[in-house]
């Protein structure tokens, strides 16, 4: 049984992610790895996350098979044109990477390349496009590949942007652009999610609801400052703020909100952000 | 003329010059009898430069002092002001002008270069004027008076309490000191003939004005006590012991009959009527003469008219007046008509005549010079010339009745035409150019328009004024008649396009704060002079240098940048810097070692002109900010403050250093303004010379 | 409109080492309309270089001719005595500053302004960003809100995950294209234009070596 298998039969999935490191020392990031192993159905690889350069997705996904982790190949539109998306692609499917999330990516300008000219020449919805063409068996350009991938590829929404509307359309042209799973951006409104699930249901996509372990009260702060579309509510900082340990509050409300979300969605995306080992304390707290 | 050197011969030359370049003028000047060139004495004064100011009234307006007094200032009911918050004290400035001056020298007399000589028959205002125009003009004037001092009707009829004798003396003294010979006691037929002047003078201006009383011919006119306007205003002027019965009834409505009535009063009249045909709307004096009149106790009775004097053993003991129910008939024709059913009876110890004056002909009867049955002189209005061929003649003796100010435009005008008759031989027509008003102020300009309340005259207080002869207007002090003078909006000197340079790129509508810019028609820039209000934000933002604004070309602020070549150049606006020390200076004196550039606002300022200072080697410039309460122009940006900051980059960049321009605060005193440019200096010193200095180059 | 910026004036100085006869050429519309390249603009530098230049010994004769476009050959042979000059300085936008190189070419071009954009005129002295060119124009799809020049991406279906309360995640003072076009879709009952999903577009237009022949 796959992520992919998981997902279709209806099992509450739980997904969290590595990031690759700046360097090629990966002794901390294995570190990881393995204490994620066996925890959840399957493992992000992020793409140069916030635009800041880092090992290559594809080679990290293939140290995750590599420890018999199912890797979630995640790829964005900045760095690479549609030749190098595609390329990209099939080289994925030659190692055997079976889910591809297709993202836009965040901009050069918040990275460490603030002069990296972004390519963009494609972009999210049109990448799901890609992917299905090449699952078909064609490129981009309608030409027929030898040989035929079989992703299974999924996008990202944002269940509490603002205004959601635009965001809601978006998804909708994913749903119809060939995704056939979501992550969502960290969900800390039950009752904004709860609203969007209702909507979004009736498109009969899985959804894993983001979920991110806050570790302090100034982290919880900066995120509602500074990261679109998250929005932790006042009660929750001032948990962390009342707390003598606020990690191990942190991983306390991370399990409480999986156990709410049990109920409400296909499964939960865990962000742990360089504490990728506590994921199983927060998957104990959660009961699961 | 007395101040600048130009090529410009004659006075009338002037005048024609400054008219025709622009013939649009700001609605004072257009309304201004002698189209004084208002603005230019008013920003005179708002910049402290007063003796500038009075030479610039002297102009047109040859008698500041008195007409500051007395001048019915038609210019301020036009002044656009009057749609914002009220109109510029304009007479009150020009007074000011004069006596903050009157300590100062007068003029030397200016040589007599063109070897005709010219006699003036009439030292009034009218024949004042003409002496001072020709006088300038290099002629050989001489002036022949009847009474012991020049000044006619203002020196002998009005009363001192609006004009101090003082204060004709003075402007009369200037135009002597001009090189105008006055022979004063000189009366015509008596002292002097007629027909000897018109022989030994090149050319001859009569300019006896109205100098004899009317007398109506009722029953009991000529009984005692019974007297006449201007023997009466003569006697209250200069007989120290005069006096008047307790009750006194004027008759007539004109600024004459005011002067009486208020005169008796002051002589202790205890009961004051004063009577005339017209009704209330009617009535002729200026309409501040009948409230002070009134203030002063003066009972005010329109619409009668005289039908007899009760005398009783030959003295007046009252008068009957019979309703006047009209004044003009329907042809706009003086035909007054009563009603003898309703009668008014006022008890009198005198009854003054003040229906008008007559011209006094006598010394000219049986002369050469042509007087018609009504002992009028033969004359051209349009050529001012009599029945000689080289005698002209000017003033309310020609033209009727009128106002001192109307005597001296008439006045200018018969200048021209002689001293065109004296340099061509031939008398023409002479046209006086009119201007062209500016239009009113649109809505959307009055708006943006900064706001500062108007400055009334101080008045003594009427119970006060009554008892005395005393001067009843105080003029302004330094400080409010700067304000006011800053109050003015410099109308009509605006911006003009270059067409050909203009790339309709809309830079100066969206800068001008008064709406003035618009595109016109041919994808031009164009400027509705009604709202513009010269500050000169757009010449200095056009990118395509596209702009003139006519009060403040770049050649004429380029010739004062260049006036400083070391020490430091100051950019302010005109106002920027209040010059109170030195009252009657005849500049700014700038602390030594500082270049003062004064721009009509700050906001003209351009980066070029900062940099033009620095490549001249001064070791510093400094542009002064304008205090915003005291600023006409409204400004959402700091012009002024944005470009300083680009030139002070552009000379770091160059390795001058940046701190060698700076923007400073409004100084508010020139005490204020020596300590920052004594601070300033202290700084440049530690910067060193400017390496552009020319002295330091080798 | 083409918007350009005025190059740092130490910049064009630098470009001119070792030159002492400099034409600075103006050019009287697009520049001229965004303040970086009219006649004032050319009278600024040439000042500001003539003053280094005094600053370190050195004489410089600058020539100022401003024409009213840098982008035609008829406007360009106004200029006057330009073989008296060492080196050019063109305050035009690129496609001006080339056709001087072009009819000029025994002597030096030099650009005096940066080109930034094709853009609208905000207010005085403010432009934005309007129109990238891209020869494919899909305005009648967007409300008439170009999510090429406008969203930071150029994405063609919608906000990125970054859209934050109506503005950009690169920058909080920008306007998320996308939230534009929604409103102005949803303003116009047309949001099934919001639902359809655009097409890669055509780089290839774009990214050649463009000539446009409208005599065809």
């Amino acid at each position: 049984m796959g992520f992919k298998e998981d997902i279709q039969s209806g099992k509450f999935v739980v997904t969290a992610e590595v990031g690759p490191p700046k360097g090629t020392d990966i002794t901390r990031m294995i570190h990881h790895i393995k204490a994620l192993k066996g925890k959840v159905a399957a493992l992000n690889v992020t793409d140069n996350q916030s635009a800041v350069m880092r090992v290559c997705t594809l080679a990290i996904a293939k140290v995750l098979m590599d420890l018999d982790v199912e890797p979630i190949y995640q790829m964005t539109c900045r760095d690479r044109n549609r030749l190098g998306l595609q390329s990209d692609l099939l080289g994925a499917a030659v190692l055997g990477i079976k889910n591809v999330l297709a993202l836009t990516g965040d901009h050069t300008t918040l990275g460490d390349h603030k002069d990296a000219k972004p390519v963009f020449d494609i972009e999210s919805v049109q990448l799901l496009q890609v992917i299905n063409g090449l699952n078909e068996g064609r490129d981009m350009a309608g030409l027929e590949l030898q040989g035929k991938t079989d992703f299974f590829a999924g996008a990202i929404v944002t269940p509490e942007a603002n205004p959601l509307e635009p965001q809601f359309a978006k998804f909708e042209k994913k749903v119809e652009a060939g995704a056939k799973f979501f992550q969502t951006q960290a969900v800390y409104d039950m009752k904004k999610f709860h609203n969007f699930m209702e909507r979004a249901s009736k498109y009969n996509v899985p959804i894993l609801a983001g979920v991110l372990l806050l570790k302090s009260a100034g982290m919880a702060k900066f995120l509602n400052k500074f990261v679109a579309g998250i929005s932790v509510p006042d009660e929750l900082i001032q948990e962390l703020a009342n707390a003598e340990k606020p990690l191990q509050k942190g991983i306390e409300i991370a399990g409480r909100q999986i156990a709410e979300l049990k109920d409400v969605c296909a499964g939960v995306h865990v962000m742990a952000i360089g504490a990728e080992d506590k994921v199983p304390d927060i998957l104990a707290a959660a009961g699961l | 003329m007395k101040s600048g050197v130009s090529n410009i011969t004659s006075q009338s030359e002037a005048f024609e010059k400054w008219m025709v370049e622009n013939p649009v003028k700001p609605p004072c000047t257009s309304a201004c009898p002698v189209n004084a060139d208002i603005q230019s004495f008013v920003s005179l004064v708002a910049q402290g430069r007063f003796r500038e100011s009075l030479d610039a009234v002297r102009e047109r307006c040859t008698l500041p002092g008195s007409l500051g007094r007395i001048c019915h200032h038609p210019c301020e009911g036009e002044c656009r002001r009057n749609d914002v918050e009220g109109a510029v004290n304009i007479r009150a400035i020009k007074r000011f002008a004069a006596d903050i001056c009157t300590d100062e020298p007068h003029y030397t007399p200016v040589p007599k270069t063109q070897g005709k000589r010219v006699a003036i028959v009439g030292g009034g205002p009218a024949g004042l004027t003409a002496a001072y125009d020709l006088a300038e003009d290099g002629f050989d004037v001489t002036i022949f008076e009847k009474n012991d001092a020049c000044g006619g009707a203002i020196y002998v009829g009005v009363p001192k309490y609006r004009l101090p004798k003082n204060i004709v003396a003075w402007d009369v003294a200037a135009i002597a000191s001009l090189g105008v010979d006055i022979k004063t006691n000189t009366t015509i037929g008596k002292d002097i003939q007629f027909d000897d002047i018109a022989k030994d003078y090149d050319a001859v201006l009569v300019a006896i004005g109205l100098s004899v009383s009317r007398n109506i011919p009722i029953p009991g006119h000529d009984a005692e006590g019974v007297l006449l306007a201007l023997p009466f205003l003569k006697e209250a002027n200069f007989n120290d012991n005069a006096t008047v019965g307790k009750r006194v009834v004027v008759i007539g409505g004109g600024n004459v009959a005011f002067d009486v009535a208020r005169s008796a009063r002051r002589l202790g009249a205890e009961e004051v009527n004063l009577c005339c045909l017209e009704c209330e709307s009617e009535i002729p004096a200026f309409s501040w003469e009948l409230e002070e009149a009134a203030e002063e106790g003066i009972k005010i009775n329109p619409s009668w008219g005289p039908k007899e004097i009760k005398v009783k053993d030959d003295k007046v003991t009252g008068i009957v007046f019979k309703r006047c129910t009209r004044v003009f008939d329907e042809n706009r024709m003086f035909n007054p008509a009563y009603d003898e059913c309703e009668l008014l009876e006022i008890d009198a110890d005198n009854v003054i005549m003040a229906i008008g004056q007559g011209a006094d002909m006598t010394g000219f009867t049986g002369t050469s010079l042509e007087v018609d049955g009504r002992g009028r002189i033969t004359w051209d209005p349009a050529t001012l010339k009599t029945n000689l061929p080289n005698v002209f003649a000017c003033g309310e003796v020609v033209t009727g009745p009128g106002s001192a100010v109307a005597a001296v435009r008439n006045a200018h005008h018969a200048a021209t035409a002689i001293e065109r008759f004296l340099t061509t031989g031939k008398a023409e027509a002479v046209v006086m150019p009119e201007p062209i008003p500016i239009g009113k102020l649109p809505d959307f300009t009055i708006e943006a328009i900064t706001r500062k309340e108007k400055n009334l005259v101080p008045m003594v207080e009427p119970a006060e004024r009554v008892k005395s002869f005393a001067e009843v207007e105080a003029g302004f002090d330094i400080q409010t008649a700067i304000y006011e003078a800053q109050r003015c909006m410099n109308c009509s000197r605006g911006a003009d396009i270059i067409p050909e340079k203009c790339a309709a790129c809309l830079t100066c509508v969206r800068v001008c704060p008064f709406g003035a810019p618009y595109i016109a028609e041919a994808r031009v820039a164009n400027f509705s002079w009604e709202s513009c209000q010269a500050c000169g934000i757009c010449a200095a933002e056009c990118p395509g240098n596209a702009i003139q604004v006519a009060f403040n070309d770049d050649t004429k602020i380029n010739e004062a940048i260049d006036a400083g070549t070391s020490g430091i150049t100051v950019f302010g606006c005109q106002y920027a810097v209040p010059t109170v020390k030195n009252p009657a200076s005849k500049a700014t004196p700038a602390p030594p070692g500082v270049n003062m550039v004064r721009l009509m606002c700050t906001s003209r300022l351009d980066i070029q002109h900062l940099l033009r200072a620095i490549e001249n080697g001064v070791d510093g410039v400094a542009v002064l900010a304008c205090p915003d309460d005291k600023c006409r122009y409204r400004k959402d940006i700091n012009w002024a403050e944005v470009r300083t900051e680009r030139a002070r980059r552009i000379i770091e960049a160059a390795g001058i250093g940046a701190d060698r321009i700076t923007f400073m605060g409004s100084p508010g005193s020139p005490e204020a303004f020596d300590e920052m440019m004594g601070e300033f200096k202290a700084k440049l010193n530690e910067l060193g010379a400017n390496p552009l200095s020319k002295v330091l180059v080798k | 409109m083409i918007v350009a910026e005025p190059k740092p004036v130490e910049e064009i100085k630098k470009m001119l080492d070792g030159y002492d006869k400099v034409l600075m050429v103006g050019c009287g519309t697009c520049t001229t309309v965004c303040l970086t390249g009219g006649e004032r603009e050319v009278d600024l530098m040439a000042t500001a270089v003539r003053l280094m230049h005094k600053v370190e010994g050195k004489d410089i004769q600058i020539g100022q001719q401003t024409i009213l476009r840098q982008c035609d050959w008829e406007y360009i042979d106004e200029l006057q005595n330009v073989e008296d000059y060492q080196a050019i300085v063109s305050f035009a936008c690129g496609a001006g500053i080339q056709g001087l190189a072009r009819r000029f070419t025994n002597i030096p071009v030099m650009p005096g302004v940066n080109t930034n954009f094709i853009g609208f005129n905000e207010e005085y002295g403010l432009y934005s960003e309007q129109c990238k060119a891209c020869g494919e124009c899909i305005l009648d799809k967007t409300g008439g809100i170009c999510p090429v020049a406008r969203c930071a991406k150029g994405l063609l279906n919608g906000p990125c995950g970054g859209t934050n309360n109506g503005k950009c995640e690169i920058s909080s003072d920008k306007d998320c294209a996308w939230v534009l076009i929604y409103n102005q879709l949803e303003g116009q009952g047309k949001l099934d234009q919001f639902k359809q999903i655009l097409a890669p577009k055509d780089y290839g237009k774009a990214g050649n070596i463009r000539m446009l022949d409208l005599r065809k």
